[in-house]
C-alpha cells in the first residue's frame, strides 16, 4: 500500500517537472469541444501541491483504511490476481497446437491448474462479452447486446457502447461559434465492473485496455479504454490515402486523396493535409487540417516526409514510427494526434497510406484514462502507442489500402507495444488486480481465416506463407502467456481466457431481405433500400434487422414508429422462428440458422427489453451480411463473402466457447465467462453481490 | 454543468434502493434514470404516432451517422 502512494506521489510529481520542461502551451481540447488554456507553470505548481498534499494525507489514509478495514483481508485466498485476456482464442485451434507441442506454455499451465472451454454470451461478440466480464451479468443487465443499436427517432444504427453529446455553443456570426463547454461523452454500459467493488475494499486494480471501458469510470486504480474509443475524428477509424494515380473508389474505398508531383530544385516532392477533427470554431463541420510533404530520395526506393518540424525516412512498405500531427487553430488552439504512415509504392505513382489519427495519449483530447494522467504517464514511460479502439486496421485492408502482409504489420506493432505495456503494469502491480486484454488474436483470425478453410470463397495471395499466420500468432500468444508466467508468483492466481471462439465466415444472409420477402419489412415505393433503414415502410413493417445480433419486431411503445402491439408478439416471435429455421441456402440446401434465441427467456434485466427480440445462432460458416448489419435492404438473402474478413464468431455462442486457463484447480464443470467476476471477487474474500449471475470457480 | 435534482419521499427511496441493489445497478440514480427513460421513450412513441413524425433522418443525420462508424470492421 505504502509502494503504491509512494508510487503514485512520485509519477505526479515526475509529470510535473516534465510538465516543466518547455513545450508549447497545451489546450485539452476534445474535437468540437470547448477549450481551456493551461499553462505550464500553473500545471507544475499544481501537481506539486497535489503530491505534497497526498504525501501529507497519508498517515491519514493509513490510519482510516485501516478504521475501515480496507485493503486484501487477510481470509483472501490469494493477495494478486492477473488476468491475461486474448481475444478470440479459439479452443479447438489451442488444443490442435497443445498436442502438436505448439504451445507449450499453455500446457503447463493446464497441468498445474485447470483448462477449461468458457461459455460466451448471447450473441458472441466481444463488446457482448466483454460486459458480461467485467459485470458479472447478463446483457440485459449491462445493455450491451451487439456493436450496435438503433436511435429511437429513426431506426439509424449507432454504437451501443457510447453516446457523445455536442457542447452548447454561441454563435456568432455565420459559420463561427464560441463553444461553452466540452463534449460529454456517456458510457452505456451499465451495471458495474468487478474492480469498482474491489475499489470500495481498498483493492488496487490495473484494467488496461479491456473492451467497453471508454469512456473510462474512475475506481481505486488505473484504467485504459479499448475498444470503441474513437479517433481522433470521432470514428471507429478513419485511414486515408494519398496518391498521385487515378483515384478509383471502386478498388480502393476509404478517403482517397489525389495529390500531384511538383519538380522542385531539391527533387519530386508531393505535397498534402492530414484531416483531422471538425474545426471547434465553426459549424460546418469542416475539418481542421495538418499539411505534410513527402519528398522522393535519388533512388527512388525512400521518401522523406515532413510532418511539422518533424522527419522521417520512410522506406516501402515499412510502417513508420508513432508521428505526432498538431491541429491548430485561432492563435492557440491546438489539438493534439499521433498517426503511423506506410509508403506502399513510390513508382510509377505514389500510395502513401496514413493511419487513422489516434487520440495522442500524451495529450489525450478525450478521456481515455481514469485517472486522466495515466495514459499520459504511459506515454512517458514507453512512448506514443496507439489509443484507437479497434486499432488493427481491418478496414483499410479490406478496401485493399493494404495487403495482407501490412496489415499484420501493422497488428503486431500494436500487440509488441501492448505487451511492453502490460508487463511493465504488471511489474507495478505487486498486488492487487491487473488485467490486460489483446485484441491481435481476434484481429488476425477475422482476416486470415480463408487460409485455413480451403473451401474459403475468398480470394488467397498464394506463395506468401500466410497459410501460417494463424498457426505462429497462436504460438506467439503462447510466448506471451510464458512472459507473464515467469512474473507470477506460485500465490497469485493467474488466469488466461478467451471472449469467445473463432470459426468460418463463408456465407452471407441478408436478413433484411429474406423479411422483405417474407413480407414482413416493406420498403417505400421507388425506394432503393440501401440506406441504413432510411428507405423502410414503417407503417406497414412488422420486423426488421440492424446489427450483427438478430430481428427486432417493430413494437408499439418502443420503436419509434411500432406497428405490433403487445398481444401480438408472442406469435409473431413463433411465426419468425418457425421460418428462420426452415430457411435453406440455395446453393446447397444447408440449413444457415441452428438456433433462433428470443430474447425475452434468454435474458433478465433492466435493459432486456432493448435487445433484439430474435437473436439467431447461425451455424459455422454463416453470418448476417455485410449490408444486414447497417440495416439495408439487399436483392439477394443468400451471397458468397469474398472479403479479406474470412473468420468470425457471430455464430450460435454454443458453437465458439472461448478458452479458460487457470493455475489453481477449477473444480466446476462448465464455466462461463459470467463466472469470472464473482470468481475474482471470491478470491480476494470480498462479498459477492448477490445480483451477480456466475459462481465463483475456486 | 448543472444537474436537476428531484427529491423523493424517504419511503420510495427506501424502495428504490432496495430494487436498485436487485436488478445489479451500479447505483440508485442509474436505476431511476432507466425507468424514467422508458417511460419516456413510451409516451414520445405514442406521441409520433399520433402527430405524425418525421420518418426519415436527415441527409446530414445519415452522414454523421456514416462517420461515426467508419473503421469498424464488421460493417462495409
Amino acid at each position: 500500500m505504502f509502494y503504491r502512494f509512494f508510487s503514485t506521489s512520485c509519477a505526479l510529481f515526475v509529470l510535473a517537472c516534465i510538465a516543466l520542461l518547455p513545450d508549447s502551451a497545451t489546450a485539452y481540447v476534445g474535437p468540437g469541444a470547448g477549450f481551456a488554456f493551461v499553462g505550464s507553470t500553473f500545471v507544475f505548481i499544481l501537481t506539486v501541491l497535489l503530491a505534497i498534499a497526498s504525501l501529507a494525507l497519508w498517515p491519514i489514509q493509513l490510519l482510516w483504511r485501516a478504521a475501515s478495514r480496507k485493503g486484501i483481508p487477510k481470509a483472501a485466498k490469494t493477495r494478486r490476481v492477473v488476468i491475461l485476456g486474448l481475444d478470440g482464442l479459439e479452443p479447438s485451434l489451442v488444443e490442435c497446437y497443445m498436442a502438436e507441442g505448439k504451445m507449450p506454455n499453455l500446457q503447463k499451465l493446464q497441468r498445474a491448474g485447470s483448462f477449461h472451454r468458457l461459455g460466451t454470451t448471447l450473441p458472441a461478440l466481444s463488446p457482448v462479452a466483454w460486459s458480461s466480464f467485467q459485470t458479472g451479468v447478463n446483457p440485459g443487465a449491462h445493455n450491451i447486446f451487439d456493436f450496435i443499436t438503433r436511435d429511437k427517432r429513426y431506426c439509424l444504427p449507432l454504437l451501443s457502447s457510447t453516446e457523445t453529446d455536442p457542447p452548447r455553443s454561441v454563435k456568432i456570426f455565420g459559420k463561427f461559434r464560441i463553444p461553452l463547454g466540452r463534449r460529454k461523452v456517456r458510457l452505456l454500459r451499465k451495471s458495474q465492473p468487478f474492480w469498482k467493488i474491489l475499489g470500495r475494499r481498498g483493492i488496487f486494480a490495473n484494467i488496461l485496455r479491456v473492451p467497453i471501458s471508454y469512456p473510462p469510470e474512475p475506481c481505486f486504480g488505473n484504467v485504459l479504454s479499448a475498444m470503441c474509443t474513437p479517433d481522433l475524428r470521432g470514428s471507429q477509424g478513419t485511414f486515408t490515402v494519398y496518391t498521385t494515380g487515378t483515384v478509383d473508389s471502386a478498388t480502393t474505398g476509404g478517403e482517397v486523396y489525389q495529390v500531384e508531383r511538383q519538380e522542385r530544385p531539391e527533387g519530386v516532392v508531393v505535397a498534402g493535409s492530414l484531416i483531422g477533427p471538425p474545426d471547434p470554431r465553426r459549424t460546418d463541420g469542416k475539418p481542421l487540417l495538418a499539411p505534410f510533404s513527402l519528398r522522393i530520395m535519388p533512388d527512388g526506393e525512400e521518401a522523406l516526409l515532413h510532418l511539422g518540424k518533424d522527419r522521417e525516412l520512410l522506406k516501402r512498405n515499412v510502417f513508420s514510427r508513432w508521428f505526432k500531427v498538431e491541429f491548430r487553430y485561432g492563435m492557440r488552439g491546438r489539438i493534439s494526434g499521433i498517426c503511423r504512415f506506410c509508403l506502399r509504392e513510390i513508382s510509377p505513382e505514389i500510395f502513401l497510406y496514413v493511419s487513422p489519427i489516434n487520440i495522442n495519449p500524451a495529450e489525450p483530447a478525450l478521456p481515455i484514462s481514469s485517472p486522466r494522467y495515466f495514459s499520459t504517464y504511459l506515454a512517458k514511460q514507453q512512448g506514443f502507442y496507439g489509443t484507437l479502439g479497434l486499432m488493427e486496421d481491418t478496414w483499410g485492408r479490406n478496401e485493399h489500402a493494404l495487403d495482407d502482409q501490412r496489415f499484420l504489420d501493422q497488428t503486431y506493432l500494436t500487440h509488441d507495444e501492448r505487451e511492453r505495456m502490460f508487463l511493465a503494469t504488471l511489474d507495478r502491480t505487486r498486488e492487487g488486480l491487473c488485467v490486460g486484454v489483446f485484441d491481435a488474436s481476434d484481429r488476425i483470425q477475422h482476416m486470415f481465416w480463408r487460409y485455413l478453410d480451403p473451401q474459403h470463397p475468398s480470394p488467397r495471395e498464394e506463395g506468401n506463407g500466410f497459410e501460417n499466420v494463424i498457426p505462429e500468432m497462436y504460438e506467439r500468444m503462447d510466448r506471451l502467456v510464458g512472459t507473464v508466467q515467469a512474473r507470477v508468483r506460485s500465490a497469485d492466481v493467474l488466469l488466461v481466457m478467451s471472449d469467445h471462439g473463432f470459426t468460418s465466415f463463408r456465407r452471407c444472409v441478408n436478413l433484411n431481405a429474406w423479411l422483405q420477402r417474407e413480407g414482413y419489412l416493406t420498403v417505400r415505393d421507388g425506394a432503393s433500400g440501401d440506406e441504413y433503414l432510411q428507405d423502410v415502410d414503417w407503417g406497414r413493417t412488422r420486423a426488421f434487422a440492424v446489427g450483427l445480433a438478430g430481428i427486432y419486431l417493430n413494437r408499439i411503445g418502443r420503436e419509434p414508429f411500432g406497428t405490433v402491439a403487445d398481444t401480438e408478439v408472442e406469435a409473431l416471435k413463433r411465426e419468425l422462428s418457425e421460418k428462420l429455421l426452415a430457411l435453406r441456402d440455395p446453393v446447397d440446401s444447408a440449413r444457415p440458422i441452428r438456433t433462433v434465441y428470443d430474447t425475452a427467456q434468454s435474458y433478465r434485466g433492466l435493459y432486456a427489453e432493448e435487445a433484439p427480440d430474435l437473436i439467431l445462432g447461425f451455424e459455422p460458416g454463416y453470418r448476417v451480411s455485410w449490408e444486414s448489419v447497417k440495416g439495408a435492404v439487399e436483392s439477394e438473402i443468400f451471397s458468397d463473402n469474398i472479403k479479406a474478413w474470412s473468420g468470425d464468431h457471430h455464430v450460435d455462442p454454443e458453437a465458439v466457447p472461448g478458452i479458460l486457463f487457470s493455475n489453481r484447480r477449477i473444480e466446476r464443470e462448465h464455466p462461463t465467462i459470467l463466472d469470472i467476476a464473482p470468481s475474482v471477487l471470491d478470491l480476494f474474500a470480498v462479498p459477492v453481490p448477490a445480483y451477480m449471475e456466475g459462481r465463483a470457480l475456486f | 454543468m448543472f444537474r436537476s435534482k428531484i427529491k423523493l419521499r424517504p419511503a420510495l427511496l427506501e424502495k428504490v434502493k432496495l430494487a436498485a441493489e436487485r436488478v445489479g445497478c451500479s447505483s440508485v440514480a442509474e436505476f431511476i434514470e432507466r425507468t424514467l427513460e422508458r417511460e419516456v421513450t413510451r409516451v414520445l412513441a405514442e406521441n409520433n404516432a399520433a402527430t405524425g413524425a418525421p420518418r426519415s433522418a436527415s441527409q446530414s443525420d445519415v452522414q454523421k451517422i456514416a462517420d461515426k462508424l467508419k473503421g469498424l470492421g464488421y460493417l462495409e
